[in-house]
């Protein structure tokens, strides 16, 4: 009866703990994706935006995005660029269209100041849904960006 | 029917030895189970750690790299240099920052809570590398250093930027001063002797080992001071055209010096100054048996509390015994005094050779073999030979596991007995304690004496007791009405000695002799009046009026210092005071090297401060320890001479940092206002007043009732001009204003126009913070949509944009305006992946320049 209780114990407890080991680790692993996207995405458009011309500078949106989600300038080099948001992806377009996420909750280009085009701001929110759609990570990064043309 | 029932049997005979899980079986794998869950759950809990430590790295530099590109995307003189200089002390060494002009700020990101810290410093480069300076005059070149710190479990963590500025507009430094520093007596070179140019001490090298200096500055009159530890500092003015070099040399005269010696005592806890295990009185025919105590240090010790418990135990063992067993008393006095003795005993009073002293504590008589507890060659507990045997007393502290002192003696009556107690070697005993017989420790290294306190502890009992049995010689008894003065203790073997002269170096105390004391010998002390620091651990002495003659050899302490010596011609130091602080010592002089009077007074980063002195400018100053500033001339109380600040001192506990001196020169202050229409003040400007070179020489920022104030100026004309950002502009332009010392310049008013103020607010759904951002845009004009922005939309009137943050709140930085603005917020959703984005607003919002317009939420 003893070992019948014990192993009774152990069978009903282990899947519980196993589930919040799962769960743990997933979270834990998509916090660390989102931050390295993040990351990655915010290098790639900072160091494109600092070499804008601040007079081609254009922000706005595609048809039935969220406001100010799309940027698009050309660079001191003659490069066009442009970022925008299509429903959850986020792409980059310069001689080729590149998604940069498919996790994207929010995205926003922003001048502080209307009437000076010296500095963009960028503002994105990373989201993931994990474990049967109970939970979201989430990550948002921010930063101002001086153009220098 | 047989067959059957055979059949069966072997089935049922299998069935019993079927293998089965047994329950030892079943715990021993489900304490395999368990062990190797733990080992995972420990391997998982660093790797999560670790992945977390990580993450928050990379959001910390983010967060510093922002910080560092937002200060230098501002012009180099709206980058105001930290003028109040606090530290975040969770780390070994402190991380300075700004409170003022760069507050720090607490920003969520990442589910992290992390600080950012920034610190500005005027720097100039040195003879190859960097010096830092506090709010002194413009070099041209400003460090940046931005700090982010977050806490991982308890622990904090930081990251750190430092990057340097520089004026590309400054003016050329394209005039040198330069020269050679010798020692005027042999006309050596002289390296490592500072040159500082002292209207901008951030102008300065320091001599190579040619002795050559050059400064690079621009055309000008300049006073130079050079200055080197044991030599007097000397002062030059000197004029140098446009591209050219001014040569001045500088031929240093030494100081003239003498020797300090003296030696240093640590005493930190009681001492056991005598034992006697048996003296008869013939009054009461009992034999006496006492151990007596003294206090060396400056506390008051408790030994017993009134409900009979001990505080200080008197233990003893004898030879065989397995441990020490405590002699419990009954208290007569509860606590020693500084300097005083405390008397032990197995009756009260204890008459010895006449003399009664009554006993501060009486051995209790439920204490095994009372009266006869330690024991002499009398007590024969088991027949021949005597009782006495190698035994120890010793004195334990409540709760603690080793004795605060302790005393064994030996036997070897051709075996050698050795105590189980005992410090450094047992006194040496042929018999064991005899009857008659005293251990007297001694008061100094010349032996016992009965009229200097019995406090000499070289921690080795041999040395330190005399063993007595002469009646001529014997020793008195004391007890809590007994004082004496202390001339030794425990030898402060290694400590550390200073004086405040600015010449000699710190000397280390050492054993000598036998008995064994601990000497310091501080040759080419200068001179002057100085004072002396002793430290060792946490001890530390101070000693002042130290006086020093050419060639002299002076003891300290003596009869003319501060304290005096103990006793005559004892030149001990007994370090008994406990340290809780470190110390600052150096010379506040004008650019003529004449000391100020009144004195300057020198604040540390804590508040401590002191005066200089107005004789020969020295100075000394007790500071918390830790990283700190210290400024001379603080706010400018002295209004005749500027303030200067030396910073970033590491200060160590007891232990003094020397040579930290300042030259002052004369100079006033500038104050003005600053309005957003003639009348109404207008905060959060700052001013720089430019020489005319255009080097800012000073900035301020006016503060909330518009008035802004500039100290630290030196006599001069100079340009003051407000600083402002794009779109800013003011009313004058620039102002001018001729400062001479002790002066107050009224600039009078700057009216700026074009300035922003602040709209704050939260971005809630449902009563929730929105994590995930909202867009938040302010205009006057009333928005159906955010407007397309690009270079033809600055036309139109300006809108101010921004995002919520992590925390659901946002800040946005508007032009000041009498026009009330409109707050749009605008959220979006997701249906799978089609966005749905709403807005909120609200109206009326009237934020006038440099106000903070607050509340202004927006919730869904």
């Amino acid at each position: 009866m003893i070992v019948i209780g014990i192993l009774g114990t152990i069978f009903s407890l282990a899947p519980n703990l196993y589930k919040q080991v799962r769960r743990f680790f997933f979270l834990s692993s998509v916090k660390t994706e989102l931050q390295r996207d993040a990351r990655s995405m915010m290098i790639l458009v900072s160091r494109r935006v600092r070499l804008a011309q601040s007079q081609s500078l254009v922000i706005d949106q595609d048809s039935s995005q969220p406001y100010y989600s799309r940027l698009s300038f050309t660079t001191v080099n003659g490069e066009y660029i442009r970022y925008y948001q299509s429903g959850r992806t986020f792409y980059m377009v310069d001689v080729s269209t590149r998604i940069l996420s498919k996790d994207l909750r929010y995205v926003a280009f922003a001048l502080p100041r209307s009437d000076d085009l010296g500095i963009v701001s960028v503002s994105f929110t990373l989201e993931k849904a994990i474990y049967e759609g109970q939970t979201k990570a989430i990550h948002m990064a921010s930063e101002r960006v001086r153009l220098m043309n | 029917m047989v067959h059957i029932t055979r059949r069966r049997l072997r089935l049922s005979s299998r069935r019993v030895v079927q293998p089965g899980v047994t329950l030892i079986e079943l715990m021993i794998a489900v304490s395999l189970i368990t062990v190797i869950g733990l080992g995972f759950a420990g391997a998982f809990s660093n790797i999560a750690k670790a992945i977390q430590f990580s993450r928050a790295k990379t959001l910390a530099a983010n967060l510093a790299q922002e910080q560092m590109q937002y200060v230098k995307q501002q012009a180099f003189h709206r980058i105001l240099v930290t003028t109040a200089t606090v530290y975040e002390s969770h780390f070994p060494t402190d991380l300075p920052y700004d409170t003022s002009y760069y507050p720090p700020e607490n920003i969520l990101e990442g589910g992290v809570t992390f600080s950012r810290y920034t610190h500005i410093q005027v720097t100039r480069e040195d003879s190859g590398s960097l010096s830092y300076f506090g709010a002194v005059p413009d070099t041209g070149m400003k460090a940046i250093l931005v700090s982010v710190v977050w806490q991982s479990g308890n622990e904090y963590k930081k990251y750190q930027l430092r990057n340097i500025i520089t004026n590309l507009d400054t003016l050329t430094s394209n005039s040198v001063l330069s020269g050679k520093v010798t020692i005027f007596t042999s006309g050596a070179n002289l390296p490592g002797a500072k040159v500082t140019v002292a209207e901008n001490v951030g102008f300065e090298d320091t001599s190579n080992g040619s002795g050559d200096y050059s400064i690079n500055v621009y055309a000008g009159n300049y006073t130079l001071i050079a200055t080197a530890n044991g030599f007097f500092p000397q002062f030059r003015n000197v004029s140098v055209g446009a591209n050219s070099t001014a040569v001045t040399n500088f031929p240093m005269l030494q100081m003239s010096s003498g020797v300090v010696r003296g030696t240093a005592w640590y005493n930190d806890h009681l001492v056991i100054s005598q034992v006697c295990a048996s003296t008869f009185n013939l009054t009461t025919g009992l034999d006496q048996e006492y151990v007596e105590l003294f206090n060396p240090t400056t506390a008051t010790w408790t030994i017993g509390t009134g409900g009979g418990s001990s505080i200080v135990r008197l233990m003893y063992q004898r030879y065989a015994d397995v441990g020490p067993t405590e002699i419990t008393m009954t208290y007569n006095n509860l606590t020693v005094a500084p300097s005083s003795y405390y008397l032990f005993a197995n009756v009260d009073p204890v008459v010895v050779r006449g003399v009664t002293r009554a006993a501060d504590a009486v051995y209790r008589n439920t204490n095994a073999g009372y009266p006869d507890i330690i024991w002499d060659v009398d007590n024969n507990p088991g027949g021949s030979p005597g009782g006495a045997d190698a035994d120890a007393v010793g004195i334990l502290l409540s709760g603690a596991s080793d004795t605060m002192d302790a005393v064994g003696w030996t036997k070897n009556p051709g075996t050698l007995h050795i105590p189980q107690k005992y410090e450094g070697a047992a006194i040496s005993q042929v018999a064991g304690f005899q009857t008659g017989e005293q251990y007297v420790r001694f008061s100094s290294t010349a032996g016992v004496s009965n009229s200097l306190a019995r406090a000499y502890d070289s921690n080795n009992n041999n040395v330190d007791f005399l063993v007595n049995s002469s009646n001529s010689n014997w020793g008195d008894i004391h007890n809590t009405s007994d004082i004496q003065t202390i001339v030794a203790g425990t030898p402060a073997d290694g400590a550390y000695v200073t004086v405040t002269d600015g010449l000699s170096s710190v000397a280390t105390a050492t054993l000598v002799g036998n008995p064994p004391y601990a000497f310091f010998h501080l040759p080419a002390v200068a001179t002057g009046t100085w004072a002396l620091f002793i430290s060792s651990n946490d001890r530390v002495m101070e000693i002042s009026s130290v006086t020093m003659t050419p060639g002299a050899t002076v003891y300290a302490p003596n009869s003319v210092t501060v304290p005096v010596w103990p006793s005559s011609n004892w030149a001990a130091s007994i370090l008994s005071m406990r340290a809780s602080q470190g110390y600052v010592t150096g010379w506040v002089k004008n650019v003529l090297a004449q000391p100020i009077s009144p004195g300057i007074t020198l604040q540390s980063t804590s508040g401590e401060s002191t005066q200089s002195n107005v004789t020969n400018g020295t100075y000394f100053l007790r500071v918390a320890t830790g990283i700190t500033d210290v400024t001379a001339n603080p706010s400018n109380l002295n209004s005749q001479y500027v303030s200067l600040s030396s910073q970033s001192l590491d200060i160590q506990l007891g232990q003094v940092t020397s040579n930290v001196n300042f030259s002052l020169s004369q100079g006033g202050r500038v104050r003005g206002s600053a309005t957003r229409d003639g009348i109404n003040a207008l905060p959060g400007i700052a001013f720089s007043v430019l020489d005319v070179n255009g080097y800012a020489r000073g900035s301020g920022v006016s503060g909330s009732d518009g008035r802004f104030m500039v100290m630290n100026i030196a006599t001069g004309t100079y340009t003051v001009e407000p600083i402002l950002g794009s779109g800013e502009s003011s009313t004058p332009p620039t102002t001018s204003a001729t400062v001479s010392a002790g002066s107050l310049v009224d600039v009078g008013t700057f009216t700026i126009s074009g300035s922003f103020g602040y709209v704050r607010g939260n971005v809630t759904v449902s009563g929730k913070a929105i994590r995930s951002g909202v867009l938040v845009v302010c205009s006057t004009s009333t928005l159906t949509a955010p407007p397309t922005i690009n270079a033809a939309s600055l036309t139109n009137g300006a809108i101010y944009i921004g995002n919520s943050s992590e925390d659901g709140t946002y800040v946005l930085n508007v032009r000041g305006s009498t026009v009330p603005y409109k707050v749009y917020g605008y959220y979006t959703t997701y249906n799978v992946t089609t966005p749905s984005t709403t807005y909120r607003s609200q109206s009326g919002i009237t934020v006038t320049a440099g106000s903070t317009i607050s509340g202004v939420n927006l919730a869904w």
